[in-house]
């Protein structure tokens, strides 16, 4: 089944805005309740989209009885071994879900793993230079996987085995489906977690360390915690996006997209907020993929339209923090009972106060 | 010739060093945390460029140029939106992250000016400068200094060093404008200045070494002047050690935050152009590549010293030069694409030992450890572990 034009748009936009929202939902875990400046989102992006590409290709390839070395990313080699791997999957379909899945697993276990990493610095560190470190360690990564042929075929981009062959005519929508259901779970699980003891004790922690540390919170093992879930999270979209593409480009994952960007659309939408997340996401990416539309209709630019996306982040971010700074949905004050049950408690005593 | 290792390294050391002590004016007067400057020295070369690209020349003579356009866009950030996000108390990362968003934005408007450019075919044909890979090499090495003779050299040199010496004795004893300690060092640094300078021309190196050292320490030296000697000087100083007390005493701390914002924005520009000379190839991502360093170095320094800055660009720019090389004649080609790892390395180091960088160490509490330690362990060698040996040692230790 052919796809027409406007739905597969709208496919596309779904698709980036699933995966940008859980990179996003990450960060307001660790940036607005936890009070880190994570400048190092694509860390664990980045660590979830090499070991999507590095590992289970390899191990399908393992099995097959091809060459699952070094060997694997090198080019030539890469074209004819994922050709292969992606012909058995086609045919098979609970091999295809079985990989999807271990795909995403692996990829999860590594980003914990990194995150746990990442935790490290922030112990001793504040502000300005944990900031600074994790940016570093983001480049440091990035150089790696662009350098370091092995791991994902450096500058020529190891092939990724697609997932969805079995179903080639609808492949982008069958992608779409499961990326938003995963969005959609994670922003279940970060709103779960957010209003749990665990998210109180995190707000507790920002607003007032001494205080909370005086109670007996261990920040180190909070700020952990925090770090890890965020790296798993933005783990998984990164090895969903990689398996989206079908390639595993290491210079893909820049700085700018992975990093500053996020932190635009967390801004835009409310730090501090999930819901917030969603809208600040959708904006940006409907607006950009708006420009980059026009800008095919209005060819007089003198200049490549995605300076002008570039541009609407660096102005978005600086009205938003001058006029707006808690952004389009501002953090909810949660209490620590659902408002139904307060509503049952006060009309309970109201009821006591009139029989007295 | 010298080793082209150093020539460009230290080259690349000074423009870091300038973009460092940038980074870290700026953020001691007004705790902001610059990303855009980045995007300033970006704009720094494509201000030079302009001029060559349009108007001939070399690109020394823009270099002035570069730092006005770079003190401008500081004072635009710092009237539009910094200035207000101080009234407010923001914090930290709000600071932070707003700079982020003019990076942004200069950014892609250095992007959009080279696209634009590039429709000018004539750029290209004329000087050979295409808008987003440009290469200074023709420059660079068009104006080498072959090595010159060393005996006018060394006398010119030396008659320079000892004219300072007697200038600083006079104003010592007569005028009392410096202390003892300050003169010596003051002489000190000059000297080891001097005689970087006379090793570069005596054995030959590119006028932009040359030129980028000068300008370094002769910021250096303004810059210090400036803080030490000037009214306007120490009230930024005071600014920055308590605003609220400055501003009691009637310090206009209005002026004194843009006045660094121009500054640190014109020396991030004049980094940026001279950075341009040692990537071999630049564009509008100038300023991203230099980011890490430039962040690095400045934390390496110490974000509270100007000094620091300019130290600590010159040891994250030597060591990722002289580092990898040496690495690269030992273990191969392959690690000359490692280089970014360097400062990261460097400013791990750093804040492991040194949180508050190196101009930050107490040099009279490590004199007094490093004491300690080399009395326990000659009275342990002495008194061969006798009892009365461990005792004394307990001793002293506590």
């Amino acid at each position: 089944m052919a796809l027409p034009g406007p739905a597969l748009l709208v496919i596309g936009i779904l698709i980036d805005f699933s995966i940008f929202l859980m990179v996003t939902l990450s960060l307001n875990l660790e940036v607005g309740f936890t009070n880190i400046p994570q400048f190092g989102r694509v860390i664990a992006v980045a660590a979830g989209g090499f070991t999507a590409g590095a590992i289970p290709g390899r191990l399908l390839a393992l099995a097959m009885g091809l060459p699952a070395g070094a060997d694997y990313a090198n080019d030539l080699t890469n074209n004819v071994v994922v050709g292969q791997i992606n012909n058995v999957l086609g045919a098979n379909i609970p091999l295809s879900i079985a990989y999807f899945v271990l795909s995403l697993v692996l990829a999860g276990i590594v980003g914990g793993l990194v995150g746990w990493l990442t935790s490290r610095p922030a112990i001793r560190l504040r502000e300005a230079y944990l900031g600074i470190s994790l940016l570093a360690f983001g480049d440091m990564l990035v150089t790696i996987g662009v350098n370091w042929q092995p791991l994902v075929g450096g500058t020529l981009p190891v092939g990724v085995p697609d997932p969805f062959r079995w179903i080639w005519d609808a492949r982008s929508l069958a992608f779409c489906i499961v990326a938003v259901a995963l969005a959609l779970v994670t922003l279940m699980l970060t709103q779960r977690l957010t209003k749990s003891p665990f998210g109180r004790t995190l707000k507790m922690l920002r607003d007032n360390e001494i205080v909370s540390m005086a109670f007996g919170k261990d920040i180190v093992k909070v700020r952990t915690r925090s770090l890890i879930i965020g790296s798993v999270i933005a783990a998984v979209a990164g090895a969903l996006d990689v398996m989206y593409i079908g390639s595993d480009n290491a210079a893909a994952f820049t700085r700018l997209t992975w990093t500053f960007f996020p932190w635009a659309y967390m801004m835009l939408g409310g730090v501090g907020n999930n819901l917030g997340m969603v809208a600040g996401v959708l904006i940006f990416i409907v607006a950009d993929n708006i420009i980059l539309h026009l800008s095919s209709v209005i060819t007089f630019l003198p200049f490549d339209p995605t300076r002008l996306v570039n541009l609407l982040g660096g102005l978005v971010i600086v009205f938003i923090v001058v006029f707006w700074p808690r952004g389009l949905i501002p953090e909810k004050n949660e209490t620590t009972i659902p408002k139904g049950r307060i509503q049952e408690i006060l009309k309970k005593i109201g009821e006591s106060d009139q029989k007295a | 010739m010298i080793d082209p290792v150093w020539s460009s390294g230290l080259t690349y050391a000074s423009a870091i060093a300038l973009l460092a002590c940038s980074v870290t004016l700026v953020y001691m007067s007004t705790k902001t945390f610059n990303f855009a400057n980045a995007s300033m020295a970006t704009w720094g070369l494509y201000i030079v460029y302009t001029g060559v690209a349009f108007y001939g020349g070399s690109p020394y003579q823009y270099l002035l140029f570069a730092f006005l356009f770079g003190g401008l866009l500081g004072t635009i950030w710092y009237v539009t939106v910094n200035r207000r996000l101080l009234r407010r108390g923001a914090s930290e990362t709000v600071l932070m992250m707003s700079t982020l968003g003019y990076e942004l934005v200069l950014l892609s408007a250095a992007q959009m000016y080279a696209d634009i450019l590039t429709g000018y075919p004539f750029l290209m044909s004329a000087h050979g400068l295409p808008p987003r890979y440009i290469n200074f090499e023709g420059w660079l090495w068009d104006s080498v200094i072959r090595g010159l003779d060393p005996l006018p050299v060394i006398l010119v040199m030396s008659g320079i060093v000892a004219i300072t010496a007697v200038l600083l004795t006079l104003l010592r004893r007569k005028v009392k404008l410096m202390s003892r300690t300050s003169a010596i060092t003051t002489f000190f640094l000059f000297f080891i200045f001097e005689a970087a300078i006379t090793i570069l021309l005596v054995f030959g190196t590119t006028l932009i070494t040359v030129v980028s050292l000068t300008m370094a320490m002769s910021i250096l030296v303004a810059l210090h002047l400036f803080l030490v000697k000037t009214k306007f000087g120490i009230a930024l100083r005071a600014t920055v050690e308590n605003p609220q007390l400055a501003d009691l005493g009637g310090i206009n701390s209005d002026r004194v935050y843009l006045t660094s914002w121009i500054v640190g924005g014109g020396l991030a520009s004049l980094g940026g152009a001279v950075v341009a000379f040692t990537s071999g190839i630049a564009g509008p991502e100038l300023g991203w590549t230099v980011i890490v360093p430039m962040f690095a170095a400045s934390i390496v320094g110490g974000l509270y010293s100007i000094y620091g800055g300019i130290l600590g660009g010159y040891v994250v720019g030597l060591a990722e030069y002289l580092v990898i090389n040496a690495l690269s004649l030992s273990l191969g080609g392959w690690i000359l694409a490692y280089r970014p790892i360097i400062p990261l390395a460097i400013m791990v180091v750093v804040l492991l030992f040194a949180p508050q960088g190196i101009a930050g160490l107490q040099w009279a509490s490590i004199r007094k450890k490093v004491l300690k330690l080399g009395k326990g362990i000659t009275e342990v060698s002495a008194e061969n572990g006798t009892k009365e040996g461990k005792i004394a040692t307990q001793k002293a230790d506590r």
